[in-house]
Order: structure tokens, then sequence, then C-alpha cells
């Protein structure tokens, strides 16, 4: 992949554009499962810093997805909300602010520690959407409706079908999504992440240069609350249902670490991870229904015990093994 | 707000059940974490392996001695398929996986041990599903056995203070072996500096899975004894097993001894919320990790 990494904005931004154009000629449900994916994607990515770069699992992504997205369902809800405009800012503001507050909690503890922390977090969150069913919904959670843009402005609904016979949210997954990958692309080549890399080779020697813990790894956890808000919204805007199993340690935030791995935390890695995995538990789902954790189970561990590296380091494994093959042969 | 005795006695007992289960469980957890220096998240399954076992022979044995015998007898042959079938569902977990963990995770990175037993609880979770199928299952007729017990005014089934004794019993025995027998010192070496042991001519490998198997035989027993309270479905052992990390990190990673004491206050703090404020009842316990972590990250019995 090395040799790629100079063209790596190219890809892309092609990508982008035949994900903008992708409506015309595919048929509908194709750009459900897309919309997902994205979705996926977009809070994977956003987990690259915090855990490819600074080494820090988190089992509590899905907490942020669910603050942004019951934002906007309380606010549907309860304040009558009718275009989407308005409360774009409050549900992402909310993950980031709440994140930051918890990084002061969870950042007091490393690895292990960290992702019990997290988890702990997200449990919390989850039986509080859960319990609170007065203002939450309990376990039928809420009804987002077909929200328009800005009333009265724009009377575009987001789940109206515009060109190409797609969602106005597809567009605006896609759109998300090109935020995110570009914005994650400056980062992992900026400053910030050497900083990150350091802090997970050795904590205390960056801390002699003068890298502050807490900033860098805050930072990089409100990056992935932001990230994982984003997915909130764009999940909530698309499904038009939300449940506090987003909330859940073994749903999204479990799922997200997951396809991390599989993609091996690198930018194409990650992206094409959250493809394959939609893809391959859609249909897992549909002709296995009840034993698709089996199969991902099993790919997940085969991943873990060859390839360190995810999917994109496969090929490498691969030729580890023939080498070895061969030396072997050579050797009897 | 006036409290009566009987609330008090019913929120006393039940917070006493409870820390049966989630202790026989936690110390598993935490002895295999203590040892190996592995964090299983599979460790749900093996209480789920062994409820499903317990299961599979409670009703056999119901079925084929349903009719000799005064119910004591009875009552102690279940006692004994029980504890047959804790054995016989820890012993399997620790079978299939021994080679991965105590070759493999033990030199893994703590993060990987993590993601590498997440992805065996899928699978093995599936594995049960296959085998005992996705439907819920209720074991019957273990409770008439055991008679009932009245203390204040309310009503107990007997079984609930066969199920605190055993776990007493149980509990008590793995702290005599670990302290008192010549394996539970050699386990404990193995775990406070390999290298050494290892030069002094200890086989880590075989300490490794002695103390995993053990770990796995707790909560196996742990799974069969709780199987007659429960209803069986895929995926019941998770609630237990996030009870089971909040209880080790309150304690201190690796340290059983303070496991009985936290596991009670938990299932005290539980019942109590569950009886005046419902709403919190599930947050409680996360609540107090969260802080436990942040002010305490070593647990509040961990050493250092």
């Amino acid at each position: 992949m090395l040799a790629l990494r100079k063209y790596d904005i190219y890809v892309y931004t092609v990508l982008i554009l035949l994900l903008l154009l992708l409506p015309i000629v595919a048929p509908r449900w194709i750009e459900f499962l897309v919309i997902i994916a994205l979705v996926y994607a977009i809070m994977v990515l956003g987990l690259i810093p915090l855990s490819g770069l600074g080494g820090l699992i988190t089992f509590g992504n899905g907490a942020f997805m669910a603050l942004s997205a019951y934002t906007i369902g309380l606010a549907v809800r309860h304040l009558g909300l009718g275009s989407l405009a308005p409360i774009l800012i409050p549900a992402l503001v909310i993950p980031v602010i709440t994140a930051l507050l918890i990084s002061l909690v969870v950042l007091r503890t490393r690895y292990v520690f960290f992702a019990l922390a997290t988890l702990a977090f997200t449990m919390l969150l989850y039986t509080l959407l859960l319990k609170l069913y007065f203002y939450t919904g309990g376990t039928d959670g809420l009804h987002i409706p077909n929200l328009s843009l800005l009333k009265g402005v724009l009377d575009l609904k987001v789940r109206d079908r515009v060109l190409g016979d797609a969602y106005t949210s597809y567009y605006l997954t896609v759109i998300a999504f090109a935020l995110v990958l570009f914005a994650t692309q400056r980062l992992v080549n900026s400053p910030f992440a050497l900083s990150l890399a350091t802090l997970r080779d050795n904590e205390r020697r960056a801390k002699m240069i003068g890298i502050s813990p807490l900033t860098t790894y805050s930072l990089a956890f409100a990056y992935s609350a932001l990230t994982a808000g984003l997915a909130g919204i764009l999940y909530a805007l698309s499904v038009g249902h939300i449940d506090p199993g987003l909330a859940y340690w073994a749903g999204p935030s479990a799922k997200v670490v997951f396809i991390a791995v599989l993609g091996g935390f690198s930018i194409p890695g990650c992206v094409l991870a959250s493809f394959l995995y939609i893809v391959v538990e859609t249909y897992a789902l549909k002709y296995l229904s009840y034993y698709w954790q089996f199969m991902m189970g099993s790919i997940l561990l085969i991943i873990l015990l060859t390839s360190p590296k995810g999917l994109l380091g496969l090929p490498e494994a691969f030729i580890k093994i023939r080498n070895l093959k061969t030396y072997l042969s050579l050797r009897r | 707000m006036v409290i009566e005795v009987k609330t008090l006695t019913i929120i006393i007992v039940n917070a006493l059940v409870y820390t049966a289960i989630l202790s026989l469980i936690a110390v598993g957890l935490n002895l295999i974490l203590g040892v190996l220096r592995v964090l299983n998240l599979a460790h749900g399954i093996i209480m789920a392996l062994g409820a499903y076992v317990a299961l599979s022979l409670t009703t056999l044995a119901l079925e084929r001695v349903g009719s000799i015998g005064p119910s004591l007898l009875q009552g102690a042959l279940i006692i004994i398929v029980l504890f047959l079938s804790g054995l016989l569902g820890g012993l399997l977990f620790a079978v299939i996986t021994g080679y991965l963990m105590v070759r493999k995770l033990v030199y893994y990175e703590a993060i990987y041990v993590l993601l590498v037993t997440y992805s065996i609880m899928l699978i093995m979770e599936d594995v049960i599903k296959f085998v005992w199928g996705p439907k819920g299952y209720v074991i019957h007729g273990i409770y008439p056995l055991f008679g009932t017990v009245e203390i204040a005014g309310i009503t107990y089934p007997g079984y609930y203070f066969i199920l605190l004794a055993t776990a007493f019993i149980v509990i008590a025995s793995t702290y005599i072996f670990v302290d008192y027998t010549s394996i539970g010192k050699i386990v404990k070496a193995v775990a406070s500096d390999r290298e050494t042991a290892v030069m002094l001519g200890v086989r880590a490998d075989m300490a490794y899975f002695i103390a995993f198997a053990i770990g796995c035989v707790l909560t196996g027993i742990g799974g069969a004894f709780t199987a007659p309270l429960l209803t069986l479905q895929p995926g019941f052992s998770l609630e237990f097993l996030l009870l089971a990390f909040i209880v080790v990190v309150i304690t201190g990673l690796g340290e059983i001894r303070g496991i009985p004491i936290v596991a009670f206050i938990i299932s005290l703090l539980r019942a109590t919320t569950a009886t005046y404020l419902p709403e919190l009842e599930m947050a409680i316990p996360f609540l107090l990790m969260m802080l436990v972590l942040a002010f305490r990250p070593q647990g509040l019995f961990g050493g250092r």
C-alpha cells in the first residue's frame, strides 16, 4: 500500500465522486447498505487517532452516537422540532462536551482499564436511556420523523427521493463521510498524530518532551466523540428510529472496534473493512440468521491471530506463511 | 420513610443470593486475570456452559429418579449433579480454549487479549445456540425438592440457602487451595514472578493451565447453581459478566480476597435501589465502577 500513499487524496476524491454518482445506476436497497456502511466508516475513522495512533481502545463509542441521536429524538418529541438545521450544532456539541468532561475521569486510566471505564460509561448511558422511559421511550426507542432541512427556507426533507432516486440523507452521509475522511487524513499526517504515537510508545518520555497526555488524549477522544455524534445524526435521519441499543457495549461500540481491527487502523483499510463488514453481516444475517456471530467471530479470530495489520495485511501474512512452508520443506 | 423489617429482610436475602452468584463468577474471572494476566471477555460463556450442561443433566436426572426415594435423597443427588455439570461445563471451556490462552494470549498485549476473547465469546455463544437452540428454558422441579424457609414472615425457597452454602464452601476451598497447597503456592509463584519460577523448575504452562481451569470450574459451578433461578436463553450471561467485571475492577485486578465483600456491597446497593428507586437499579454499579476507576484505579483491595 505504500506506493499508493502519495495518491491517497486523489483515490479518496474518486471514491467520493463514485459514491455520489452511485444512486444513478444502483438499485435502491444498495443505497441503504451504503448509508449504514458509511455511518460505521465515519465512526471507525474517528477512532483512528485515539485507538490506532494513541493505542487506547474504547468500548464506549456508541455512547456518543446515542447521545447525538437522542438529542435529535428528544428535541423532536419534546420541543416539537420540525427542521434539521437548528439541532445540528447541539447534536454535535453535546457529545464533544460530554467526551471532554468524561475524559477527566476515564483518562485517569490506561489500556484495559480505559476500555472498561468507557464500557462503564456507555452502559451507564444505556441503562439511563432504558429506564427513564418517560422521556426516552425506553426499549421502544424514539421515532425520528421525516425532518426538513430548514423549514420555510429549504423545504427538502431528509427522506425525500432526490437526484438519482436516493434519499437526501444519502447525500448528507456521503458529504459527512468525505469531510471525516479528509479530516482524518489530515490528522494522521499532523504533529498531533506524532504526539499520540509517542504517548502510545512511552508515556513517560512523551511527558518529558512536553506532551501533555491528558490534553492530547482528550482531544483525540473528543474527535472520536465528534465523529460518533455525526454518525449518530446520520443514522437517526436515515433509519428513522433510534433505541437504547445504540449505547449497548456489544452494539455499535464493539462493532466499530471490530471493524477498526479488521482495517488494521489504517484509513483505506478501515473504509474497506466497514463496507466489507456491512456486506458480510447482511448476507450472514440472511443466510445464517441464528449463527452469523459465529462467522463474524471466526473471521475476527483468524485476522487477529494471523495478521496484526488487518485485512490489508493479509497478503503479507499469506506470503509469510508460504515462506515459512518453503523454509520448513527445505529443512526437511 | 419507615423501613419495614420485612422489606429489609427481602433486600438482604436477595443481596446474599446475588452475592453468592457474583462472587463465584468474579473469583474465577479474577483468578485468571491475576495469574494469566488475561482479561477474559468470554467469561460469561463459561457460566452459560455450566448452566446449559446443568439444564441437560438435571432434566435427565429428574426424569430417571423422579419416583424413587425421599426428597432429601433426591435433593442430595441434584446438588451432586449440579456440581458435576458445573465442573463439566468449566472444564469443557478450559480444554477448548486452554491452548490459546496458555500458549498465546498470555504473551499478547492486553488490548489484543480483549479482542481475541471477544471473538471467542461471539463464536462460543453461537455454538451454545447451535447445541441447545435459541429458545428460552426454565428448569422445573428443583425448588420443590428443598422445601421452604421462613424468615420474618416471608417464605423463601430452601434452594437459596443451598446456593449460599455451595458458594461459601467452593470459594473457601479455593482460598485454602491457593494459600495452603503446594500446587496453589506454585501458581502464586508463577503469578508473581514467572521467570524466577521457571528457573526454579516450575512448568509455567502447567501452572497457567491449572489456574485457568480452576477459574473456569468456579464460574461453571456458579452457572450451574444459578441455572434453576433463571430463564436460560442466549446471552443471559452478559449481565452477570458485566457485573463480575464491575466487582473485579472495584476489588482490584487479580485480587481474589476482597471479592465476596465487594460483591455483597454491589448486590446490596442493587437490591436497595431496586426497591426504592428502580430507575437507577442498573446504573448504580456502573457509576460506582467509574468512580473507583477514576479515584482508586488499583481497586479497593488492590495493593499497589
